[in-house]
């Protein structure tokens, strides 16, 4: 969820030299025994939704949660130069799925006993992995303007329709999504993205409308300058309940998933506490709070949505499984690279 | 030079009045100083003949030219400013040549020509110099060499020397002087030091809240005040109230009959009498022919060098009398407080001034 | 001896551009982390890629054009506050310091409501039948300069009047009594007299734009880009603190050098009074 701003960069770069220096002193505590617990995530709305929605039962057995936040590059910095303490400053650790697979990589994360976590087993095999507990997902999908547009589209390929010349707003930042779609549609696969580029270049003659940030892009769909765009389902409803008239369809390509993430740092000063942490952040009522709130969709099959809502941000188990994979490795690698040819060739 | 003709000038700020009808005529080579107690007007009238202060009514003629509306560039005054206003990023040499480099004169010229100026100010010596590394009478020398250099038609200068200690302000006084006089220049010289209006000037225009009191040589100025405004401004003096009770006859509020010369002028409306402090002596008895004699007690007695100020208590005023301390006793050893004798002056100096 | 002040400093200014100018010379290892080496590589990078050169240089030229527009704003702003004897004077520099006081996104959504293709100016111009089709305002170098001077010529503003302040009036009317014209006036005595402020605020506008990160970011068009930006990019969107540290370190040294060498010109140009 980046939002950038200059006070962002700048608490950024600061973060990055405070070098552990905010590890506090802290009480010898019994093994099992889980008093406070510093939990590292990103602002605004998910940050509020965990105090009101996650803490709560942790809060009343007594636990203190101090809540860290910071943007997702200071916080992988943070992680890193901690790495050589023995006991760092941060317990509960948030990133989405990508940044968390290179955290992973980069051996910062503590091996999960799901044995310890009793919501484990609910979690969808699918988003399973070895050293995070998924806490929320959405996916990719085609959000549109139904006044303009009738019938859903079903395909990325709807991006290239020169029906839609002039009408198709794309987000600067957001070069990965776009090339992923793009090889989608085009015939690369999850570790060959490099087909996209050229569906790109011949986007550019469907003259796409690109915009600075998200605030600018809804701006636009607001006034009718843009009316399909790709975007998570979860921002497709925010935006429907803020009063924009918008839809989403998933794409039968296979929608591209997004799954927010919490594991624990390795040298986390308080391992009970995170164990605990963590599976409080699997409770299925919790989970129903988030999806309706934010429009995530719950990570566990024991959380029930009601069905209006479960049509208009879930996804079938059909789409479910024709979600299209992503292999972190390649994106990690290539991200550089991309940029460049983004900024170089495509927005040129 | 030129002369200078001022015709009904006022200028109201808002409600208030700062300047109000004021007319003057200076002519060539005159030397006019406006003199007035703090706020009555003589800088925004010095202003208004600059053009830095736009008059609401009235007239300004400079030489045969109606310059009301001229901006101030287009003017031809010379004006030293209180605080000298020198550029404080030329030399001496660039401050004095500012005014030609403007009239676009030859370099061969404008070298002459400051040259000459500064020569005049006897300050040849410093043309490269900055003006911060001058003394305050050479920073003073330069202002008066930069106004004069583009030959103005009228020469302005508003209390040019109250930035000066009292010695060097002595000598200042008497360099402009000559100056003036030497080059014949037309100059209004505003002050508040009747002193050196008094020593300088031609003719003194006393104002007071905006107005002229009185237009005269300085002679006419102390001898014939016309009010009591200008009678007391212009050296001191001691006043009594009351009324003219006949040809010559003043009837103080005490009753007592005091005499004046019925040949002066009186003025019209309601007057007192003034009688200035050096006029008045102090005796034990009333002098032979004595004609304004009146019994008097002595308050206090101040030693002022080369006289003696007597306070008096007199027809129920508070009078000054100036002793002159001639004989060389010590002084003060003559008068004691509580002295009881007669204040005296003959009717000539009393004078009938308007209230 | 060290003050605390200056500790202080060396603390909070120094330590972190060294660390800055350390990472610049580690290696990016793409989808890992950065190794300790001593390399110039990222460096070279910027200098063998001609797209960076470009950035650079977009960076400087709406630098100079802002900080220039900026000036010529602001000095009659700020002269006009130096001179007024109006009771309204700190009301008026309350206004001139308003623009600050709002945050940057605000503002750019401010700018977005003016210049936005449906937006205050065009609906105007259209309603008025000046224009048949709406101006694209919005996401152009024209956009991003409009809003970069509207935050910083407070600054100049400011800058410039301090120094105005201080400057006797009467030295302005020696000069018109003395025969200069206003325009004359103003080259001759009190532009000079200015300079430690035209400079002083230059110099200050100048650095702010070649630092400006947001509006940028936000007004401008989609292939236009400045150094905050790009570096913001490189560290926070590919993780690749090497690259980013030597590019802001090339911005540094960029805009120090350019506003030394503007300043030793000023100076020259006009002997500044004390
Ligand atoms: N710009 C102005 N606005 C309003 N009132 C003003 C202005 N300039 C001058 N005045 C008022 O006009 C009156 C005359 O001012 P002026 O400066 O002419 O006095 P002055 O005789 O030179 O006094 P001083 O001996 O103190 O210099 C003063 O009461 C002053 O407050
Ligand atoms: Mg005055």
């Amino acid at each position: 969820m980046p939002h950038i701003s200059r006070a962002d960069f700048v608490r950024g770069a600061a973060g990055a030299t405070a070098l552990g220096l905010t590890a506090m002193p802290r009480l010898a505590l019994a093994a099992d025994e889980c008093r406070q617990v510093v939990v590292t995530t990103w602002g605004g709305d998910y940050d509020r939704f965990l105090k009101q929605f996650v803490e709560p039962p942790l809060v009343a057995k007594g636990v203190q949660v101090l809540p860290d936040i910071t943007q997702e590059p200071q916080r992988m910095t943070k992680l890193l130069a901690e790495r050589s303490l023995k006991k760092g400053s941060l317990d509960v650790v948030s990133f989405s799925d990508a940044s968390m697979f290179q955290m992973y990589e980069d051996g910062v994360l503590g091996s999960l006993d799901f044995a310890k976590l009793p919501n484990a087993k609910y979690i969808l095999k699918q988003f399973a992995n070895a050293y995070s507990v998924p806490h929320i997902f959405s996916a990719q999908v085609i959000v549109y303007t139904p006044d303009h547009i009738k019938g859903a589209p079903d395909s990325y390929a709807a991006f290239w329709d020169s029906k839609y010349k002039g009408r198709v707003g794309i987000q600067r930042t957001e070069w990965v999504n776009w090339l992923q779609l793009a090889a989608q549609v085009g015939g690369g696969s999850p570790s060959n993205y490099e087909p996209g580029k050229k569906l790109l270049m011949d986007l550019k003659k469907n003259q796409p409308r690109i915009y600075p940030t998200q605030e600018t892009l809804a701006a636009g769909i607001a006034n009718g300058d843009v009316w399909l765009t790709p975007d998570w389902r979860a921002r497709a409803y925010m935006w429907a309940k803020g009063g924009l008239k918008v839809e989403s369809s998933v794409p039968k390509e296979g929608a591209l998933p997004v799954v927010y993430r919490a594991g624990y740092a390795k040298n986390a000063p308080d391992g009970p506490c995170c164990i605990a942490y963590l599976d409080a952040m699997l409770d299925a009522k919790a989970q129903v709070e988030f999806a309706t709130n934010m429009g995530y969709v719950p990570t566990v099959s024991n959380a029930k949505l009601p069905e209006d809502l479960e049509r208009r941000i879930g996804f079938s188990e059909e789409q479910r499984a024709h979600f299209y994979p992503q292999d972190f490795r390649y994106i990690a690698k290539n991200n550089s690279q991309w940029l460049q040819w983004w900024n170089q060739e495509f927005l040129a | 030079m030129a002369k200078v003709q001022l015709r009904n000038l006022t200028k109201r700020y808002g409600d208030f009045v700062a300047v109000d009808d004021f007319s003057l005529d200076v002519a060539d080579g005159e030397f006019v100083a406006l003199l007035g107690p703090s706020g009555c007007g003589k800088t925004t009238t010095l202003r208004m003949i600059a053009g830095f202060v736009e008059a609401s009514t009235g007239e300004i003629r400079i030489g045969e030219r109606d310059v009301t509306e001229y901006p101030p560039y287009r003017r031809n005054t010379g004006m030293v400013f209180q605080g000298y206003a020198l550029f404080p990023h030329m030399t001496v040499f660039e401050n004095v040549a500012f005014g030609l480099r403007m009239r676009r004169l030859g370099a061969a010229e404008t070298h002459e020509r400051v040259a000459q100026a500064l020569k005049l100010v006897r300050l040849d010596g410093h043309v490269d110099r900055m003006p911060r590394q001058l003394s305050g009478g050479q920073q003073q020398r330069v202002a008066l060499a930069r106004a004069l250099v583009v030959q103005p038609d009228v020469f302005l200068l508003d209390e040019p020397l109250s930035n000066l200690d009292a010695k060097l302000r002595q000598e200042v006084r008497l360099e402009i002087r000559q100056l003036q006089q030497a080059l014949g220049l037309t100059t209004i010289f505003v002050t508040h030091d009747q002193e050196e209006a008094l020593t300088m000037a031609d003719r003194l225009v006393v104002m007071d809240r905006g107005a002229i009191q009185q237009v005269g040589s300085p002679a006419e100025l102390y001898d014939r005040p016309v009010n009591r405004f200008v009678a007391d401004f212009i050296g001191h003096s001691n006043f009594f109230n009351g009324r003219v009770c006949g040809p010559g006859e003043f009837k103080m509020d005490t009753g007592a009959i005091v005499r004046f010369d019925p040949e002066a002028a009186t003025p019209q409306g309601d007057v007192s009498v003034a009688v200035r402090p050096e006029r008045i002596s102090f005796g034990h008895s009333p002098a032979a022919g004595t004609i304004n004699c009146f019994e008097a007690e002595i308050e206090a007695v101040t030693f002022a060098g080369p006289r003696l100020d007597l306070i008096l208590r007199c027809e129920g005023d508070r009078i000054i009398a100036h002793v002159h301390n001639s004989d060389g006793n010590v002084a003060t050893e003559r008068h004691h407080v509580g002295e009881q004798g007669f204040a005296m002056w003959s009717p000539s100096s009393t004078r009938l001034v308007s209230r | 001896m060290l003050g605390p002040a200056t500790l202080f400093v060396l603390a909070f200014l120094l330590l972190p551009m060294l660390v800055v100018l350390r990472y610049s010379v580690n290696r990016y290892v793409p989808g890992g982390l950065m190794l300790q080496v001593f390399t110039l590589e990222n460096y070279a990078h910027f200098f063998q890629d001609h797209y960076f050169h470009k950035v650079l240089l977009t960076t400087v030229w709406v630098s100079v054009v802002c900080t220039i527009v900026s000036l010529v704003l602001a000095f009659p702003l700020a002269y006009f506050l130096a001179r007024t004897r109006s009771a309204a004077k700190s009301l008026l520099v309350m206004l001139v310091v308003f623009p600050l006081l709002v945050g940057n996104v605000v503002r750019a959504a401010g700018w977005m409501a003016l210049l936005d293709t449906k937006g205050v100016v065009n609906s105007t111009l259209e309603a008025l039948h000046i224009i048949k089709a709406p101006l694209n305002i919005m996401y152009t170098t024209g956009a991003v300069m409009i809003g970069i001077i509207s935050i910083v010529t407070p600054f100049m503003v400011l800058t410039l009047q301090s120094v105005l302040e201080g400057i006797n009036y009467s030295v302005e009317e020696a000069a018109l009594n003395l025969g200069a014209s206003p325009i004359r006036t103003f080259a001759k005595v009190t532009l000079p007299l200015a300079m430690p402020g035209v400079i002083a605020g230059t110099s200050l506008v100048f650095i702010l734009c070649m630092n400006a990160y947001a509006t940028p970011v936000l007004l401008g068009g989609p292939s236009f880009q400045m150094m905050a930006q790009t570096i913001y990019d490189q560290i926070s969107n590919t993780q690749n603190w090497p690259f980013g540290a030597a590019l802001a370190f090339v911005l540094m040294f960029v805009t120090v050098a350019l506003t030394v060498i503007a300043q030793m010109f000023l100076q020259r140009r006009y002997k500044s009074a004390e």
